[in-house]
């Protein structure tokens, strides 16, 4: 368990990249990050990964089972790039609620939805992972894309999804995992640690952040961690998919 | 291999994106989609593996490449399609079982309606948007997929007007689809091959280091 952030400390400190921080900081330091980076998010993310990570959030929507009426949690869902996908599919009779802990995420994305005409079934939500707003059984799906890593308590945010979702509901966890290949994790380690940070600074004029999110990407658990650690939090049939060479794993458990 | 370009999902984003280019030009003619909300056409090529499934949302569509619950799945194969005429109409084959279709047949008929009345130019909408995914700059970076990716553009911008039902055409080279999957499981064997290779040079290198 040796990857688990929290297990391997003592109790008051958490990873921010690879700096260690009192746990209670962690949170502001991960809002500083992506208030600086909200508005040129999106522009990074294509830059960053190619454009593929539109591919990896179709195949998160594609193995999502969603159907229309359904009702769906969109955490930290930044700016929205699943919502709007949820919001077509599942149509007048379902709901989509984006939450985000951070303002500015929220805002970009309410702002880009609204543009392309999406308001009839999305609902704004500023929250917190680890203290969901939301009654018991409350959600179909869940999906968290590239969220889980940055929660201060990934273990407690896990238990608080599965209080959410309705017994037949299921999770999809979308993060930067671990490369397949050490080949690959070699040139990969590369790519993020001196190209990357120096996208962000020419791009986003934020060298800094961009450093935290590589860091935090090798900092988060690997695949078979974090599939444990959602059995642990009372997930079933927990399985992942890795996706380009485990550059990227999607994790899909159920609550029955 | 197949997961690094998720293949499947390109294609579903393509299809997606052709039809959504041609809704946005038919802004003036009637096409009646609003009968369509809430409803999903599935359709299962046999040659392509996974089933596609539309759906139509307020005046936009969006295309599902799993197997998602559908009101009326169509099946076919491309080899079928090969044989019927160009002129035929969606709603004719219907009539005349040429299509095996389980389910909702009124969907398939709405569904058959709206296709009937857009023009879509699959051949450039898919072409530009497959180079908008990037296949372009990624193949820049593995400089070995290039070739690869410029040829899976090039099948596709020649041969995907007659992949699919759509108006008019419904002719199709099953041979060429062949060819493109035996090329694809070659990229791939290579692939594997230089990774061997790769991680014999490291041991190699780590070796002389020590
Ligand atoms: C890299 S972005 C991903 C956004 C979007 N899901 C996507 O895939 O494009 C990470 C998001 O997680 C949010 N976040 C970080 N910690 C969070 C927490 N504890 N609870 C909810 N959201 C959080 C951030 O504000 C940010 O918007």
């Amino acid at each position: 368990m040796a990857s688990n952030d929290q297990s391997s400390q003592n109790d008051n400190t958490t990873h921010f990249g690879y700096k260690t921080v009192e746990a209670e900081n962690k949170a502001s330091m991960v809002a500083d990050v992506f208030h600086s980076v909200a508005a040129q998010y999106d522009v990074m993310n294509d830059l960053m990964s190619f454009g593929i990570h539109r591919l990896w959030k179709r195949f998160t929507i594609d193995a999502s089972g969603v159907r229309p009426g359904n009702k769906v949690l969109d955490l930290a869902g930044g700016t929205g790039d699943l919502t709007a996908k949820f919001s077509q599919i599942v149509g007048k009779d379902g709901q989509i609620i984006l939450a985000d802990i951070n303002s500015s995420m929220l805002n970009v994305g309410r702002d880009k939805l609204r543009d392309r005409g999406l308001v009839q079934n999305i609902e704004y939500v500023q929250a917190n992972a680890e203290f969901l707003p939301f009654e018991d059984n409350t959600f179909d799906i869940i999906t968290i894309a590239f969220g889980l890593r940055n929660v201060t308590d990934k273990d407690k945010a896990l238990r608080s999804m599965y209080r959410v979702l309705k017994p037949g509901g299921r999770l999809l966890v979308l993060e930067f995992s671990k490369p397949e290949h050490e080949i690959l994790n070699k040139a990969y380690d590369f790519y993020s640690f001196n190209i990357l940070p120096k996208m962000g600074e020419l791009v986003a004029k934020d060298g800094e952040s961009y450093q935290y999110l590589a860091e935090s990407i090798r900092m988060h658990p690997d695949q078979d961690t974090l599939e444990n650690m959602m059995k642990s939090a009372g997930f079933e049939q927990t399985t992942y998919k890795n996706l380009t060479g485990g550059i990227v794993a999607l994790h899909k458990g159920y609550k029955f | 291999m197949m997961n690094w370009l998720l293949p499947t999902q390109m294609l579903g984003g393509a299809i997606e994106a052709a039809i959504n280019q041609a809704l946005a030009k038919n802004i003036n003619t009637r096409v009646p989609i609003e009968q369509l909300a809430g409803k999903h056409l599935k359709i299962h090529i046999d040659e392509i593996g996974v089933p596609i499934t539309i759906g139509f949302s307020q005046s936009t569509a969006y295309v599902l490449t799993d197997d998602v619950e559908s009101d009326c799945t169509i099946s076919t194969s491309l080899k079928t399609l090969a044989e019927l005429k160009q002129s035929q109409q969606l709603t004719e084959l219907i009539k005349q079982e040429k299509l095996d279709i389980q389910g909702d047949l009124k969907t398939a008929q709405q569904f058959a309606q709206v296709f009937e009345q857009l023009t879509i130019d699959w051949q450039s909408e898919i072409a530009k948007h497959i180079g908008d995914v990037a296949t372009y700059r990624l193949s820049q970076a593995f400089g070995f997929v290039q070739e690869k990716a410029d040829f899976a553009k090039q099948q596709i911008s020649e041969d995907f007007s007659q992949w699919l039902v759509y108006e008019k055409k419904l002719a199709v080279n099953n041979v060429e689809i062949q060819h493109f999957k035996n090329d694809v499981n070659q990229v791939s064997q290579r692939v594997n091959g230089l990774m061997q290779r790769l991680t014999k040079l490291d041991q190699q290198i780590n070796f002389t280091k020590e």
